[in-house]
């Protein structure tokens, strides 16, 4: 049996370690507010890899190579954590697959700049990043699926 | 003239060591994400740090006693150990941080994972805090960290809307789509990376090191006056710069390397070197400042023989072993691959949490005209330091609710 400062130690402990674990929606309303808070972070994502193509012939290689693993990273992470949200309904299931989408898109293009410019080849970044003004559009759609 | 180039010296080193990766980090997250809505609480967090450094340099150079010796004696041994196992694990905490921030300086420079460079970074650091002497430890990174000028030189250049960012800056406002307690949340974040407790161990156990006495009393305010808020000036520019380029396009900033993309896109890779050159040099000497803070608060509790300087290795073999113990530890919490930006974030909020217990034992003492003589606070640095122990207190009562509340500021 804890004493009264143990279970207060295991309640707080508790409540940390459970915001931590991925949310699962049990509402229609709620799950749209995950694939809009999604969206707004992938589209973050492609917010610092815009910058980073504007700056690439006027940043280091390694620098940038570095900026683009962090992003495909970043964007590979929030994908995952996505993916482990149950989705609550029928209209849910289309939403998350519109989402899918767009994530699997972004990730790929991601990886493939990471690749050239980890592999020094500056001047394929921006065809590689053609599809960047879409995948952005197609996500700030998505951030106002929440209302 | 001798003492003159001294007191620059100092200046100078106050300017490029007041930025750590906690001010480097916080400044760049929330300028991204509230514009300079929150530029005031750096304002007020550097005014503190002035206040309460001041204090306790003066402290030392008359007292010849660091903070944590007198933490000590006007809490009790007791209560000074809730403080001391506070103090160490957020010094435990920002060291990991710092020498990540090291580590990750050097990938950005060479694109090799950072933690194949941490072992080498802990070496280095090691062999520093060992064999350079402190004075050309301190200095010489302070200086190297002016390099992180080059965030106001392209903030200059990136050629904002100075009177819509003033106006922003003064005029602050809860951006649409962010809850108050985030804002808040992010609020208490910058204000603890300004005071975060490690800076006046160091500081005060710093002027104990190089026998300040009451003629450096001069030396310490001309530190702390014009170094601090110059050195506050870059964490501004740092926002800025994040708030101008960053902010716009929604960007969440969660790496070191997006940190330096405006000042990529102002002045190039002249200015991504000076900025890798001053991050280097900034959290490496941040790492050698909170691990000796580390071995300092604990030599000052237990009363053990302490001092980089002085007295020698061998004679303080307790604070040396301590400071190597440390160091393992943080490089160890380091190679688990914890991210160093959430580990950053992470201990100067819990910093804003033990603030009251560094500062409250700083402001009595140097009211005791027993041990201060004529040095003792005056009216108006009571009244200073008075409110800002208020803010202290309200800022740990409500910082770790608000942690729980807003999941971390998420």
């Amino acid at each position: 049996m804890l004493r009264r400062p143990g279970r207060i130690g295991a309640t707080v402990l508790v409540v940390i370690l459970a915001g931590g674990c991925a949310g699962s929606s049990r509402t229609d309303d709620d799950y749209r507010h995950k694939v809009a808070n999604t969206a707004e972070t992938l589209d973050g994502v492609l917010g610092t890899v815009q910058v980073a193509l504007k700056v690439s012939s006027r940043a280091p290689a390694a620098y940038l190579s570095v900026t683009f693993a962090d992003a495909d990273d970043d964007a590979s992470a929030t994908a995952g954590n996505f993916d482990a949200i149950q989705p609550p309904s029928a209209a849910a299931d289309q939403l998350r697959g519109r989402l899918d989408a767009v994530m699997q898109d972004t990730v790929s293009m991601l990886d493939d700049l990471r690749v050239a410019a980890r592999r020094n080849r500056g001047t394929e970044l921006a065809g590689l990043a053609t599809p960047l003004p879409r995948l952005q559009a197609r996500l700030q759609q998505l951030e106002g699926v929440a209302g | 003239m001798k003492k003159l180039l001294q007191v620059a010296l100092g200046v100078l080193t106050a300017i490029g060591g007041f930025v750590d990766i906690g001010d480097f980090v916080t400044s760049s997250v929330v300028g991204a994400r509230f514009g300079m809505g929150l530029a005031w609480v750096l304002v007020v967090g550097t005014v503190g740090i002035i206040v309460y450094a001041e204090m306790c340099g003066r402290v030392a150079a008359l007292t010849k006693r660091a903070v944590f010796d007198v933490v000590r004696e006007r809490l009790g041994v007791r209560f000074a150990l809730v403080n001391l196992s506070a103090s160490y694990f957020i010094n435990l905490l920002t060291l990991t941080a710092e020498l990540a921030g090291v580590a990750i300086a050097i990938q950005l420079a060479t694109s090799v994972n950072y933690l194949l460079w941490i072992p080498l970074v802990g070496l280095v650091l090691w062999l520093v805090v060992w064999k350079l002497p402190f004075e050309v430890m301190e200095n010489s990174f302070g200086l190297l960290g002016l390099a992180l000028l080059v965030f106001v030189i392209s903030l200059w250049k990136l050629g904002p809307d100075w009177s819509a960012m003033l106006d922003h800056a003064v005029h602050p406002a809860v951006p649409s789509g962010e809850g108050r307690p985030t804002w808040w949340y992010y609020g208490i974040a910058l204000f603890g990376s300004a005071m975060t407790p490690y800076e006046v161990f160091f500081f005060s156990s710093g002027a104990v090191e190089e026998r300040w006495g009451r003629q450096d009393l001069m030396t310490n305010r001309l530190n702390v006056f014009i170094g601090f808020p110059l050195g506050a000036v870059i964490s501004l520019s740092i926002m800025a710069c994040s708030a101008l380029v960053l902010g716009p396009l929604h960007v969440q900033v969660s790496h070191v390397s997006q940190v330096g993309l405006p000042v990529a896109l102002a002045v190039g890779k002249l200015g991504i070197a000076a900025m890798l050159v001053g991050f280097f040099a900034a959290t490496f000497g941040a790492s050698l400042e909170t691990l000796l803070s580390a071995g300092y608060v604990f030599a000052q509790y237990f009363g053990w023989p302490w001092g980089k300087a002085a007295p020698r290795p061998r004679e303080a073999s307790r604070f040396q072993t301590l400071l190597l113990l440390t160091l393992f530890a943080a490089m160890a919490l380091a190679l688990t691959t914890l991210d160093p930006v959430k580990v950053t974030e992470y201990s100067v909020v819990l910093s804003a949490a033990a603030l009251p217990l560094t500062y409250f034992p700083i402001l009595v003492i140097a009211n005791d005209r027993g041990y201060m003589g004529d040095q003792a606070n005056g009216w108006f640095s009571n009244t200073i330091a008075t409110v800002y122990l208020i803010i202290i207190g309200v800022v740990a009562l409500v910082t770790l609710p608000l942690m729980l509340a807003t999941k971390a500021g998420m």
